[in-house]
């Protein structure tokens, strides 16, 4: 378990971490939302022993976060490695540093690059490979010597469908694996497909943390989707247009608005659910689909971190 | 350790498996295996001048007493002359034959090179091709053949009972067995002279190197990696080392090569040039002063190797590195200077002794001290602990900058930063 408690970074006047706690707990994946500044990264360096904070403390299963750097894969946000060295050699340098078993580093070495479909890199040098493989070769990097915790600072920026598809599978692994993986991002899509828990930062503070499942359902349930049926074909035009003209005479309608294959209906308050589907049903509809909507993660991000917030851009 | 060692490794197989290592060091045994062969290539151009018959002439006029006397006419017969004043060829004429005007004619028209109007005893006139100064060294060798004839000649106008005691005090010169105990400071003198120029190349060619191999992991963004698998200090050591490691490998190549020119080439080189043959083969080292010249050496190296890994750090861009390495770099030269002012003894003695206790310049002033046998054995000992904990103390300093320095892109560091460095915990 990672524990953050509190923790404070200033460079100069500029206060990059305000006070941020969160847990992350054992054996998920977890999303780190912020906007660009947010302080994300500097929260990352700090977990990675780079910066050191002026206040509050970073720990793994109750040890220094310093002192628990060999249970970590790290991909960086500035990602880079030797242009002028062969891959094999990075991946076996680093693996060496990280303390792995030197008569072994060289076969989990070439496991792993199998394992991103980077192989063919093996005995290339850097500078011969595209961004997008530099930036499987870093992911293999991260991932060597089977770490229990993997930190992904933005690891999908600037990556083609293709090799972000290799990436995401790589990352599901070790979410299968049970390993703990913090992902930092700004694309929500991606964090949405990926992780049990978030915690979203503004101004280096936490302002929104928890499962996400549980955040979703915390919102207001009253919005439904209806999909309706009037002549026999599901969600076809006659049926909206029943389903429409019905909505209208509703008092606890608010409103109502095209989603998908049929509407989505925002009414008073939730527990109006029952009343609708039964007006609905009265109507003589066949109701294909009548479930709440969740707010998107994305839609949670706006509304916490893009508003008008007094905390703003901190950079 | 075993980090740093991984580090070491890495960081000394990068550097020697790079082009430029492998060309600059084929470059430097090439020359140097030039230089040890120049007798035999410098005797080869003899030959080809010989071959081509490019020898100087040279007119020789006696007159007054050397006509009558046995003794001038031999020594100035143009075999003597010849095997004397060598790639000269001499015509002997009568001075009557010729006047100063006609020699000097002779010279302007290029006939000759150079010609000797001799007036007797040790009076002669020398007219020499001014522009040409082959015409000058021919100048000494025949003083010393006039001023020998002369001498010759007037022992041979002496009774013949007083000739035997006039040559031998003509003779007489002092005899001096020369006992040296503990070393020849002459020798130590080029060696300290030479060590001292390799130290400062080594830290002026590999110390950049460092700085720019820090200032290449920053731009390349593998820093970020880095410091989060190994510690600065072991990732700044490693480095150091490894490149340290490399200058040595390299070093080694040129005295090998140095070491197999000159054994091939002993003879040559005594024939050639006795002195710098002397000063080649005849330094008499002791293990004392070979174990503190080495000692300085590496310490110097990783004292500024340190500093320029820090500075470099501080950096982004490799054009900003030369004004950061400035400063390190001028006192390095001045240590370089300094090393040179104490080997001639140039210096206030006093001045000399504080300065060898200052780390920047220990390596060179306590080098050429000790060369030149100005310090026990004890007092180079404290110097060698003070660049020792010189070097701990910078190695520690340069890894809080190299810590804070690696992490900053864009905008170089400031006096404020690099204290704030400094005074951070840990």
């Amino acid at each position: 378990m990672i524990e953050v408690r509190g923790l404070t970074k200033r460079f100069g006047e500029k206060k990059a971490l305000d006070d941020l706690s969160f847990t992350v707990r054992e054996g998920v994946a977890y999303g780190f939302l912020g906007r660009n500044g947010a302080g994300k990264t500097t929260m990352i360096r700090i977990l990675m022993n780079i910066f050191r904070e002026d206040s509050g403390e970073a720990l793994i299963d109750g040890a220094p976060a310093w002192k628990e750097m060999r249970r970590i894969g790290y991909l960086p946000e500035e990602r880079g490695l030797y242009s002028k060295r062969t891959v094999i050699d990075q991946l076996i340098y680093l693996g060496k540093l990280k303390g792995m078993n030197p008569k072994t580093v060289d076969r989990d070495a070439r496991v792993k690059l199998a394992e991103m479909d980077a192989a063919e890199y093996t005995d290339k040098k850097m500078e011969t490979l595209s961004k997008g493989n530099q930036q499987k070769i870093q992911l293999a990097v991260a991932l060597l010597g089977e770490p229990d915790i993997v930190i992904l600072d933005e690891p999908f920026s600037g990556l083609d469908p293709i090799n972000a598809q290799i990436l995401k599978d790589a990352v599901r692994r070790q979410v299968s694996m049970n390993k703990t993986v913090i992902f930092s991002s700004h694309q929500m899509g991606q964090v949405e497909e990926f992780c049990d828990d978030i915690c979203i930062i503004d101004a280096g503070h936490a302002i929104l943390e928890g499962n996400l499942s549980e955040i979703k359902r915390s919102y207001p349930r009253n919005r439904i989707y209806i999909a309706a049926d009037a002549d026999g074909a599901a969600g076809g035009a006659a049926g909206a247009e029943k389903l429409s003209a019905l909505l209208r005479d509703l008092p606890f309608v608010r409103a109502a608005e095209p989603y998908e294959a049929g509407l989505a209906v925002t009414i008073d308050e939730p527990g109006k659910k029952r009343a609708l589907l039964q007006a609905a049903v009265g109507a003589g509809l066949s109701i294909d689909v009548f479930s709440v909507i969740e707010p998107t993660l994305e839609q949670i991000f706006v509304e916490k971190a893009g508003h008008g917030n007094p905390r703003g851009e901190n950079k | 350790m075993k980090r740093i060692g991984t580090v070491i490794r890495f960081e000394y197989l990068g550097y020697v498996s790079a082009k430029v290592f492998r060309v600059t060091t084929i470059i430097f045994v090439a020359a140097i295996l030039i230089l040890c062969f120049l007798p035999q290539i410098a005797s080869q151009f003899s030959k080809i001048d010989a071959f081509q018959g490019e020898k100087d002439k040279a007119v020789i006029l006696l007159g007054g007493d050397a006509l009558a006397n046995p003794i001038y006419t031999s020594a100035f017969s143009a075999k003597t002359l010849e095997s004397a004043v060598k790639k000269t060829t001499w015509t002997d004429g009568n001075k009557e034959d010729y006047s100063e005007e006609d020699l000097k004619k002779l010279i302007e028209g290029g006939d000759c090179l150079f010609a000797v109007y001799y007036n007797g005893g040790t009076d002669y006139s020398f007219f020499a091709a001014g522009s040409k100064i082959s015409a000058y060294s021919a100048l000494g060798t025949l003083d010393a053949l006039v001023t020998e004839s002369a001498r010759q000649a007037a022992i041979a106008r002496l009774p013949e009972g007083q000739r035997g005691e006039a040559a031998a005090i003509s003779g007489m010169a002092a005899q001096v067995n020369l006992i040296e105990i503990g070393g020849n400071a002459e020798n130590n003198f080029w060696i300290g002279y030479v060590i001292m120029f390799f130290l400062f190349y080594i830290i002026m060619g590999y110390g950049n190197y460092v700085s720019a191999s820090v200032i290449a992991e920053k731009t390349s963004k593998a820093m970020e990696l880095l410091i989060t698998a190994a510690k600065p200090l072991d990732l700044m050591i490693g480095k150091v080392v490894g490149v340290g490691f490399a200058a040595l490998t390299q070093v080694a190549a040129i005295v090998a090569a140095a070491a197999v020119g000159i054994t091939a080439n002993l003879t040559q080189w005594k024939a050639f040039q006795p002195t710098v043959f002397e000063m080649l083969t005849g330094a008499n080292v002791s293990a004392a002063l070979a174990a503190l010249l080495l000692l300085f050496f590496f310490l110097g190296f990783f004292f500024y190797a340190f500093i320029m890994a820090a500075l470099g750090s501080t950096v982004s861009r490799a054009e900003e590195a030369a004004t950061t390495t400035m400063f390190p770099l001028l006192l390095l030269t001045a240590g370089l200077v300094l090393g040179f002012f104490t080997l001639s003894g140039a210096m206030n003695k006093a001045l000399v002794s504080v300065l060898s206790y200052v780390p920047f310049f220990t390596p060179f002033v306590m080098m050429g001290r000790y060369s030149m046998g100005e310090v026990t054995v004890f007092g180079a000992a404290i110097g060698v602990i003070v660049l020792f904990a010189g070097v701990l103390v910078i190695a520690v300093l340069a890894a809080k900058i190299y810590r804070m320095g690696v992490m900053m892109y864009g905008t170089p560091a400031t006096f404020k930063t690099v204290w704030k460095a400094l005074i951070a915990r840990g």
